[in-house]
């Protein structure tokens, strides 16, 4: 301390700028190295089916390639201080070159508008001795060659780092990233107060071009006859940071809030030019390709040029979400709606909620809404949609449905049946916060339909059998329903699950004290009732006779509807092993029934001795009326049960 | 000093004073065809445009009041501080959720229909959203569909608004912004956009998906028509859902303000020939530093950014052309005011009212370099026409023009020539500068084309 006291102005001035000078000399003696290994890999496309194959640079912590993260399109964000001399030490791991399967080729790297020292790489010459450049620096060799790649004095601001060999390819294979410099004041994005910033996003447009990727992987690139550049350039994902819009129900959130400055740093390594647009606040361009404006350009809509870098400050006053998206309207994946170049960036410090149920198929058309507490929001705007976009519920819950971190409503709206999609939000006085991932959920209050069991087919049986089938779900009653062949209910009765010996679930069975006639066909069905009073379906009619085990039921083809033959033929399908068919044809005039045909065929001579469809055209000549024909088959077991009818009317 | 009154004098002075009088009448007659107010019912429907090589394309658009459909929807015209109410309905026809998204004005509400991941949506069968904001600042602005806008705003559901600033005034304060620098005589709209008929052809079969690999567009705008459609008439009863036209007309020291909005995805290298213009604004916002540094450039092609606007000022007075663009020098043209009832340096002749061209090239207030009436260009006054007209027999004659090289005179002409170009003004073709972009499905010319007339200063022009 006294020592310190002794020291006069002048040594106090020379120490200061000793620290300032030292300072100063470390920022820009610098170095940073970056190490990135170039590799292919296969990304998922949002119809979550397709892949693509990419080519993009993978992180890694030193020289030896041995710690490297997975590749990423774009690659990883490089960042330095202005003055650093940048170092990127590139490994090429592209596949090897199989003929016929994976292109492969040298590779480069370049960061226009920051000095560094660039040799190209020439192809030979040609007969003329002229040369074209195929690496506009020096290349790391195909399978496994490295080159670091010096930059420096590095400049403040915004730029793309990417390949420079054959960027028609490697470009829109993904090999593309961002480097952003800070200037002394870390605080600003370029030297002076005018660029003053309190958060930042890097936000890199991008497109993908499914057919060269294709034709990359295959090896048919650059092959006649298969895509030989981009002069037929076709997009057809558009992407943000390597991503395209895929749900309006995710964000990109980075801690920002109403009044800060945002600096957005925009990047197009795509070969589009893109307009990036938001509707509120007026983005504030500040500086194209690291070089700032003098003054600045208030934008709704934005030209982000191929190859472009674009700097502009937002300041949102409120607590929102700002949509922003490409105005040149690069909004699908593929052919889906919504998509490509769009994201939801949300300004304030309300978080999604969780939402958990419902979520399935549900049986009530008022369910209970359950979601996490968002911390801070005093109300909920509960919003519920038919999956085709008709909106049933849109309601506001005051905070007081939360307790202990969740939170639980209901609404007094009645829903549809089907498909829907609900979704919550927290609000407070400052504004909304985001939605939360929206939950599909099926409103079905219809009883599913039951699966019968029997009696199916022919039946050996006493008169009075047992009716059974599978108990379903929520059901309290069952509704037997038998019908004669033509249609007429004989039994209609409901029966309680505990009557139906059911109450707790798997099979109900009823034994009706109805006789039915042998060889008779019948037809039954059975459809549920819930707790609600609401009916389900009636299962499919089940066809069956009281008769002898094994005999069955023939299937009537034809005759059916209007024919004009007087003499028509008749045709229809066995039981197995049908021996004999009797055929019997009923004129129908005013209700009353007159037999017109009766006659036994032999299998043989119906054309059927060995299965397949039976065939007969009796002499006898139709008369123009209504009529019905049945057919009954013998087999092996004996005489089988009628079929059900068919008829036809003679005109 | 007793003055001699004629008749012919009498007659020349009541028609002055009938012109004077009437002069403000016209001039307050709407700027832009558009409808002004505040609250503004707009029904989303389907129907269909002509182009002129005679197809037929389904479109969806705005229409006013639920009346006809049109493309671009409705112009609305409203002032600065307005609040202003949209009220949109979705009509029953309509397979999708429709809204409206209004780039540059804040604090939007938007209440009633559903949520959308941009505004909230009119949902189909007559479901309605109503949309709130205050006209805060002046300018040029675009609305368009923010629901699947890759779809609906190729389909047509796009449309202008434009704020009146403070204060303006449609006869004492014509101004685009807030500042005397934006004054001006005219203002037309040029709203561009394209369109590929195979995307509306889709939809007409129920495939509603915009295939962005494929865009193609083959038809080109001007407020919704394609040339020679865009020189027609507004409002011709032809074409009932392309009521807008774009034919600009000013005269020589006239300030025409364009009022440019990209309505489409594309970029069109929209070129003004004549002179340069002034970009003096773009997104509602003038070009203007924080302490008011003039940021305007000049331009003679203007870009429209898809989803933007952009105004600029066009002036054009022959200036540095290096000929006299009124002819000759009349030496019998008296216009020194001489005659009771006659103005001085009007360019009309004293005793017959009739435009002539005289010795003087009256340069006093402003002394700008320009005649203070007819705004000739003083240093080329009595310039002679460097050029030798070929004779008309060795000369194809178009339908503009008047027969002579020089503004405001008639020359001779085969007999049913220069019918399109009554007043002798000159025509400039303001056009797309992708060429390709003046075709109508492949035939020239059409598309993205209009004439801009400098008509003589002796023409009386209604604003605009």
């Amino acid at each position: 301390m006294i020592k310190m006291k002794k020291l006069n102005m002048m040594t106090m001035m020379l120490m200061a700028f000793a620290a300032l000078f030292l300072m100063g000399a470390m920022s820009q003696a610098a170095a940073v190295d970056y190490w990135l290994d170039v590799q292919a890999f296969d990304k998922l496309m949002p119809d979550g089916v397709t892949t693509v194959q990419m080519w993009g640079y993978a992180s890694c912590s030193d020289n030896t390639f041995a710690g490297c993260s997975a590749p990423t399109v774009p690659g990883p964000l490089l960042t330095a201080a202005a003055g650093d001399t940048l170092n990127i030490t590139v490994r090429n791991s592209l596949p090897a070159a199989v003929p016929g399967s994976v292109y492969s080729e040298p590779t480069s790297l370049i960061i226009n508008g920051q000095p560094g020292t660039i040799t190209p790489v020439f192809f030979p010459a040609d007969a003329q001795g002229r040369q074209r450049v195929r690496s506009f620096a020096a290349e790391a060799a195909a399978a496994g060659g490295m080159q670091t790649y010096t930059f420096g004095p590095v400049k403040a601001g915004t730029y793309l780092y990417q390949s420079g060999t054959h960027p028609s390819v490697q470009v829109q294979m993904g090999m593309y990233g961002a480097l952003t410099v800070t200037p002394a004041v870390l605080t600003e994005a370029y030297p002076g107060a005018a660029f003053t910033f309190d958060k930042e996003l890097v936000l890199l447009f991008s497109e993908i071009a499914p057919d060269i990727h294709a034709a990359i992987a295959d090896g048919s690139y650059g092959t006649a006859g298969g895509i030989t550049s981009t002069i037929d350039y076709k997009p057809r994902y558009f992407l943000i940071n390597g991503e395209p819009f895929t749900s309006p129900y995710s964000y990109l959130f980075a801690g920002l809030m109403p009044d800060d400055r945002i600096l957005l740093r925009f990047l197009n390594a795509g070969l589009e030019s893109h307009v990036p647009t938001v509707m509120e606040p007026y983005l504030n361009v500040i500086a194209e390709d690291g070089y700032p404006y003098a003054f600045s350009k208030k934008n709704v809509s934005m030209l982000l040029p191929a190859g472009k870098t674009m700097d502009a400050i937002i300041t949102p006053t409120k607590v929102s979400t700002i949509v922003l998206f490409d105005r040149r309207l690069r909004l699908t994946n593929d052919f889906a709606s919504p998509g490509g170049m769009m994201v939801n960036i949300y300004i304030g410090d309300l978080t999604q909620p969780v939402l958990s149920s419902p979520t399935g198929t549900i049986n009530t058309k008022t369910p209970t809404y359950i979601w996490s507490e968002v911390p801070g929001a005093d109300s909920y705007q509960l919003y519920v949609k038919t999956t085709a976009g008709v909106p049933e519920v849109d309601e506001v819950f005051s905070s007081t449905v939360c307790n202990a971190g969740i939170c639980s409503a209901e609404s007094a709206v009645l829903l549809s049946e089907g498909p829907h999609m609900w979704t919550v939000r927290g609000s407070n006085a400052a504004g909304d916060g985001p939605w939360g991932v929206a939950l599909s959920f099926i409103v079905d209050t219809i009883p599913p339909t039951p699966v019968v069991l029997g009696p199916s087919g022919v039946v050996a049986k006493k008169p009075k059998p047992a009716y059974s089938w599978n108990s379903v779900t929520g059901a309290v009653s069952y509704r037997l329903y038998i019908t004669d062949a033509a249609g007429l209910p004989i039994w209609d009765v409901w029966y309680t699950a505990t009557e139906a010996g059911c109450a707790a679930g798997g099979v109900c069975s009823v034994t009706p004290v109805l006789k039915l006639r042998k060889r008779t066909p019948y037809l039954w069905q059975v459809m549920a009732k819930n707790a609600a009073g609401i009916d389900g379906l009636f299962s499919s009619p089940t066809l069956f006779a009281i008769g002898k085990a094994g005999t069955g039921f023939a299937t009537l083809i034809a005759p059916t509807g209007a024919i004009t033959t007087a003499t028509p033929t008749y045709q229809w399908t066995g039981p197995a092993g049908g021996t004999a068919y009797q055929l019997s044809v009923n004129r129908v005039v005013g209700g009353v029934v007159q037999k017109v045909i009766r006659v036994k065929y032999t299998a043989a001579a119906a054309g059927c001795a060995a299965g397949g469809i039976c065939s007969v055209t009796p002499v006898t000549v139709l008369t123009d009326a209504d009529y019905q024909w049945t057919v009954v088959a013998t087999n092996a077991s004996g005489k089988g049960p009628i079929s059900l009818p068919m008829s036809f009317t003679k005109q | 000093m007793k003055m001699r009154l004629n008749k012919r004098s009498i007659w020349q002075a009541a028609c002055l004073l009938a012109m004077v009088l009437l002069m403000p009448l016209m001039q307050a007659q709407a700027a832009i065809d558009g409808v002004t107010g505040n609250t503004f019912n707009l029904t989303a429907k389907a129907d269909y445009i002509i182009t002129p090589d005679s197809n037929s394309i389904l479109m969806w658009g705005y229409a006013l009041n639920n009346g006809t459909m049109q493309y671009p929807g409705p112009t609305m015209i409203v002032n600065q501080g307005d609040t202003v109410t949209i009220n949109l309905t979705n009509n029953a026809a309509m397979p999708q959720n429709v809204s409206i998204i209004f780039p540059g004005q804040t604090d939007v509400t938007a209440t009633g229909g559903a949520i959308g991941i941009m505004t909230r949506e009119a949902v189909p069968g007559g479901g309605v959203v109503t949309y709130t904001f205050v006209a805060a600042e002046p300018g040029t602005y675009t609305y368009y569909s923010g629901t699947s806008p890759e779809l609906q705003i190729e389909m047509g559901l796009v449309g202008v608004i434009i704020v009146r600033p403070a204060g303006y005034n449609a006869v004492t304060n014509r101004i685009a912004y807030n500042s005397a620098d934006t004054a001006y005589d005219y203002e037309y709209l040029f709203f561009i956009s394209e369109i590929d008929p195979r995307i509306h052809a889709a939809v007409a079969t129920g495939n509603r998906t915009a295939d962005n690999a494929a865009f193609f567009p083959v038809y080109w705008f001007l407020n919704g028509r394609a040339a020679p459609d865009t020189m027609l008439d507004a409002f011709v009863p032809w074409l009932p859902t392309q009521p807008y036209n774009c034919m600009p007309r000013t005269r020589p020291g006239d300030k025409l303000l364009l009022r440019l909005v990209g309505g489409g995805r594309d970029m069109h290298p929209y070129h003004e020939h004549g002179n340069h213009t002034r970009t003096i604004a773009k997104d509602g916002r003038i070009l203007k530093g924080p302490a008011n540094e003039d940021l305007s450039s000049l331009d003679f092609t203007t870009t429209v950014i898809p989803g933007s606007t952009r105004d600029a000022l066009f002036e054009w007075t022959g200036a540095d052309i290096g000929w006299d663009v009124y002819g000759a020098i009349d030496t019998a043209c008296i216009d020194t005011g001489a005659v009771l009832g006659s103005i001085a340096n009007d360019g009309l002749d004293d005793n017959t009212g009739l435009p002539c061209h005289d010795t003087t090239c009256t340069d006093v207030s402003p002394a700008d370099g320009f005649d203070d009436a007819t705004k000739e260009y003083c240093s080329d006054h009595g310039k002679p026409f460097p050029v030798t007209l070929p004779s008309q027999q060795a000369i194809m004659n178009g339908q503009f023009y008047s027969g002579s090289p020089f503004l405001g005179t008639m020359g001779s002409l085969p007999p049913g020539e220069g019918g399109f170009n009554p007043n002798s003004g000159f025509l400039f073709m303001w056009h797309s500068h992708n060429e390709k972009e003046i075709t109508n499905n492949d035939i020239f010319p059409g598309g993205m084309l209009t004439m801009m007339i400098i008509e003589p200063p002796s023409v009386l022009l209604s604003k605009p």
